[in-house]
């Protein structure tokens, strides 16, 4: 289909990481994640960026899967560390100080791992493994009154129609582009961005008015208006295992400081 | 559940006091199903416009669009609706890029929510903005990607972010410093004395920073929530006046399982049955017995579909009657399949599409996909089914149902003559199931009663019989060796860099001369679209050249062209459409630009009929006239090739005999077409080169 539908698609190869269970791989990213934005040592970022690229690694994934950066964050991102490395500071290697480029480093190794663990997800789950995991997950939350089958139902009909959705999304973003500015208008960017904005709310929502009429129906002809409930596949060891070591890496991030300490001095 | 029109409400957007109030019943309980669909297809928008902000680098405008899009929700529904649709958008986002687009998600819903609250109650800018503050401000500065605790709460990951902004602010003092300290050697000491202050300056300014984060973050969000929200309510008020007509009113669809339905023998008896309350058929009488197969029979808009509706108990309630239960869905009861295969899929992957509804522990997937001929694996994701494969499966989950009553509009649209016969074939042999059925194909069985259905208004017959036509004969004798565009060897890849790229085109050399009209055939799947972007410029193809005529503009029409008008009456539309200001009289006499396009639009205004159109609001046009409007914009704007994407689909032969006349007037225009369609069978007077796309390669047809 379009290039929007494309976006929700995993690499088609198999390996250990694609074939493990998605709530393993949801939910082991998110604590990951925890743990180092509440420990952001170097040793810490060191052994979460080391894992990030062994699953990387395991899961076959090839390089080309990574989005190229726009020219201006890698500009911003260059900038940053000159300022970063101009300002010194311990440690001293050959008489230069690395201190203030080091600490630089560490952010932005923080910012890329937590983004590689999400993109690991996308390029090795199936959105709709992913709606089937996610559903499962918030089960639990039903004791608290949670309303879990309607949000759940929601779930599978919005990913259901997510490329449907978003192929009108490109005819319409693609309709508004490509038209000449309105004449009276050029010259007040201003007016002419509301405009824009408001052409193209108006089309998306009219677009999207049609389908859920669509899906209103369907239901009606299928007499039920909550999607059955996925199945359960058992956990396999493999499952248990790793979310045992995430939930132990986050645990361990909270108690052991790390090298070097980021305590303040 | 109506939209009330306050009392100044005028047709123009200037109405600054106008009000839009909305009253929705206070019910309790879980959602029905309308408001299931439109949250979920809210959620399903909230989560593509933020991939689609991010594949466009233009995050924050789509932001707002999705926020909208909420508000649209809110305007609109309960808020038990609001929240999970919201909710659900949140944990999809999870997949876009890990919790920066969880965060956005989740904003999007809380300041959606508040200006829709405002929009449904009727409130004022300031109390709306208040409201909308007091909400999402303190959501707002929390989530700062979520950062934001952490940092409060996290002396670790604050110390590191402010190492950070101590460093750059030491580091670039530093390099100023030194660059200043240059100049001091070479005696400028006033250089030298201003980089110290620059330096001292980023020094002092890191540290107020730090000094006052506690302050500073919020202060920050707050005026960014500010500016959302008022740039949220100017388009969502203006945009909802828009849409105050299209959207009629929230629909609601009752659902009617039932444990013993008895649908037939069912008899139907109107004076004219209503869709969205308008009369739409002539009279209708109609008995169908237990076991009878009925084919209904008219030209498009003669209210088939809505009679089908009618038997299957969504509308028009009072024009049918029915021993008991009509049991839509239910075991023993009816059984609905309707027209566009996208349209009767619910479940995301085919095993759980066929379980909706009738989740039995005995349910045998396999025979029941063998039923309908289909062999799929359950876990086959929906979205990637054919056309054909999506009408079977809807009509294997009806099938199953072993229904009593089985209404089917157009099922086998989609499939090869082989499948068609087959289904058909299938349908037949149901004994003891009352079958009503469309088909715009002469395919009903002997045995089946017929029954002819007339529209309200008499048929569309098209005027222009292009043989007689002395302007359109010397047209088409004029086809020309002037050529306006040339493929040569030109493929396409999806995602070609990626490892999942997959080839739709390979090959294909084509050249297209002013005045011709091209076919190009193809079944789903075959690269037809790719290819009909390709030509209209909207994708560049990732081998090959594509050679056009200088100064070529050109355009592509899609099958719905609902999507391609964007302003409210047809005149603002054929101005924007053509680039003029939307008032004509405040055409700019002076540009000889302006001038020609108001000129070309007068004209293509007359030669596609649509004169007597222009006051009225798009949305009460018919598809085929809104396909005349949107191409008679384009040929006064002076696109010289337009590309017709799937224009045939779902078009009866009063709406193909149409569709030739408009084809007939764009080519009067000067203007080239090339037709893309799945449909084999159409075939248009004076069509120059036919061709045939299989596989994503191109072949004359012999």
């Amino acid at each position: 289909m379009s290039t929007a539908s494309s976006f929700f698609r995993p690499v088609p190869v198999d390996s250990p990481v694609h074939r493990l269970r998605a709530e393993t791989k949801v939910v082991a990213g998110i604590v990951i994640s925890i743990g180092l934005v509440f420990n952001p040592a170097w040793s810490h970022v060191g052994v979460a960026a080391a894992l990030a690229l062994i699953t990387f690694r395991l899961a076959k994934l090839p390089r080309s899967v990574i989005p190229r950066l726009p020219a201006l964050v890698l500009y911003g991102l260059f900038g940053g560390a000159i300022g970063a490395a101009a300002s010194g500071g311990d440690p001293i290697l050959f008489g230069v100080g690395l201190g203030g480029l080091l600490d630089y480093l560490r952010l932005i190794v923080l910012g890329i791992v937590m983004i590689l663990w999400a993109g690991i997800l996308s390029w090795t789950t199936g959105i709709t493994a992913v709606g089937f995991a996610l559903r499962r997950l918030i089960r639990p939350l039903g004791r608290i009154g949670v309303p879990v089958d309607e949000i759940g139902t929601v779930i599978a009909l919005a990913i259901r129609s997510l490329p449907l959705v978003a192929d009108e999304i490109q005819v319409v973003n693609e309709t508004v582009t490509t038209r000449p500015a309105p004449a009276d208008l050029s010259g007040k960017p201003f007016k002419e961005a509301f405009s824009f904005i408001g052409d193209t709310a108006t089309a998306v929502v009219i677009g999207s008015h049609r389908r859920a009429r669509d899906l209103a129906m369907a239901m009606a002809c299928r007499g039920s208006t909550s999607a059955p409930e996925p199945d359960s596949p058992p956990f396999r060891r493999i499952d248990r295992l790793i979310l045992i070591a995430a939930f132990s890496l986050c645990i361990a991030a909270f108690l052991v400081p790390g090298v070097p300490s980021t305590d303040p001095s | 559940m109506i939209w009330q029109r306050g009392p100044n409400m005028t047709e123009q957007t200037s109405a600054a006091t106008a009000d839009l109030t909305l009253d929705i019943p206070k019910t309790k309980g879980p959602l029905d199903a309308a408001e299931i669909a439109d949250a979920a297809i809210t959620a399903a928008l909230v989560v593509a416009l933020l991939a689609t902000g991010r594949l466009l680098g233009a995050g924050s405008v789509f932001q707002v669009v999705a926020s909208f899009v909420v508000a649209v929700l809110a305007a609109r529904r309960r808020n038990r609706a609001v929240v999970i649709a919201s909710a659900a958008a949140a944990c999809i986002a999870l997949i876009l890029g890990g919790l920066g687009p969880v965060s956005q998600a989740a904003l999007a819903g809380v300041f959606g929510w508040c200006s829709g609250v405002g929009i449904r109650r009727g409130w004022g800018r300031l109390r709306s903005i208040g409201f909308t503050l007091l909400i999402a401000w303190p959501c707002m500065a929390a989530s700062v990607m979520f950062f934001y605790p952490a940092i409060a709460i996290n002396k670790k990951l604050r110390t590191l972010l402010f190492e950070n902004i101590e460093n750059q602010a030491d580091g670039f003092g530093k390099i100023v410093r030194s660059i200043g300290s240059g100049f001091g050697a070479v005696g400028l000491e006033p250089i030298e004395r201003l980089a110290d202050n620059v330096a001292n300056g980023f020094a002092n300014i890191a540290q107020f920073l730090i000094d006052n984060w506690l302050l500073l973050i919020p202060a920050t969000e707050f005026v960014y929530s500010l500016v959302y929200a008022l740039v949220i309510r100017a388009v969502a008020r203006g945009v909802l006046r828009r849409l105050d007509r299209t959207l009629v009113e929230p629909m609601t669809v009752e659902l009617a399982p039932h444990h013993a339905p008895a649908p037939v023998p069912v008899h139907v008896r109107s004076t004219s049955l209503l869709r969205n309350g308008t009369p739409v058929t002539a009279p209708v009488e109609l008995n169908v017995a237990i076991g009878e197969h009925v084919v209904i029979e008219g030209p498009n808009g003669s209210g088939k579909s809505t009679l089908l509706d009618a038997l299957a108990g969504l509308t028009n309630h009072d024009a049918v009657s029915r021993p008991g239960a009509v049991g839509l869905g239910s075991t023993g009861g009816t059984a609905r399949v309707g027209q566009r295969p996208e349209a009767q899929v619910v479940g995301t992957t085919v095993d759980e599409d066929l379980r909706w509804g009738l989740d039995t522990p005995d349910f045998d997937r396999v025979e029941s996909l063998a039923d309908v001929g289909l062999d799929l694996p359950g876990d086959r994701p929906t979205s990637e089914l054919s056309g054909g494969e999506l009408q079977r499966l809807a009509l294997a989950s009806a099938l199953r149902r072993k229904p009593q009553l089985l209404l089917v509009d157009e099922v086998t649209s989609m499939l090869d003559p082989t499948e068609q016969t087959r289904i058909n074939a299938r349908i037949d042999a149901l004994q003891t199931t009352s079958v009503i059925r469309t088909t715009h194909r002469n395919d009903a069985a002997a045995t089946d009663t017929r029954f002819a259905m007339a529209g309200l208004h008499a048929p569309h017959t098209a005027t222009v019989s292009d043989d007689q036509d002395p302007a359109l004969r010397t047209i088409v004798s004029a086809v020309n060796e002037t050529r306006l565009i040339r493929l040569s060897d030109v493929g396409y890849a999806h995602n070609a860099t990626q490892p999942w790229a997959h080839e739709v085109l390979a090959g294909v050399d084509l050249s297209i001369h002013r005045y011709e009209l091209l076919v190009v055939e193809g079944r789903n799947g075959s690269g037809k679209t790719t290819l009909a972007r390709i030509l209209a410029g909207l994708l560049e193809p990732t081998a090959g050249s594509v050679t056009a005529a200088e100064g070529l503009r050109r355009a592509l029409a899609y099958q719905h062209v609902r999507l391609q008008l964007l302003r409210p009456t047809v005149r603002e539309e054929l101005s924007s459409l053509s680039g003029l200001p939307t008032d004509l009289s405040a055409v700019d006499q002076d540009s000889a630009k302006q001038r020609t396009r108001a000129t070309n639009l007068e004209a293509a205004t007359e030669l596609f009929k649509i004169d007597r159109l222009l006051h009225r609001r798009i949305d009460e046009l018919s598809g085929g006239e809104q396909r005349r409007v949107l191409l008679a914009g384009l040929v006064a704007r002076g696109v010289a090739l337009l590309v017709l994407d799937e224009p045939l689909a779902g078009l009866d032969a009063s709406g193909r005999a149409d569709l030739a006349d408009t084809l007939d007037q764009v080519r009067l225009a000067g203007t080239s077409i090339v037709v893309v369609s799945h449909d084999v069978e159409w075939s248009p007077a004076h069509v120059d080169q036919r061709l045939v796309l299989d596989h994503g390669r191109l072949h004359r047809e012999s």
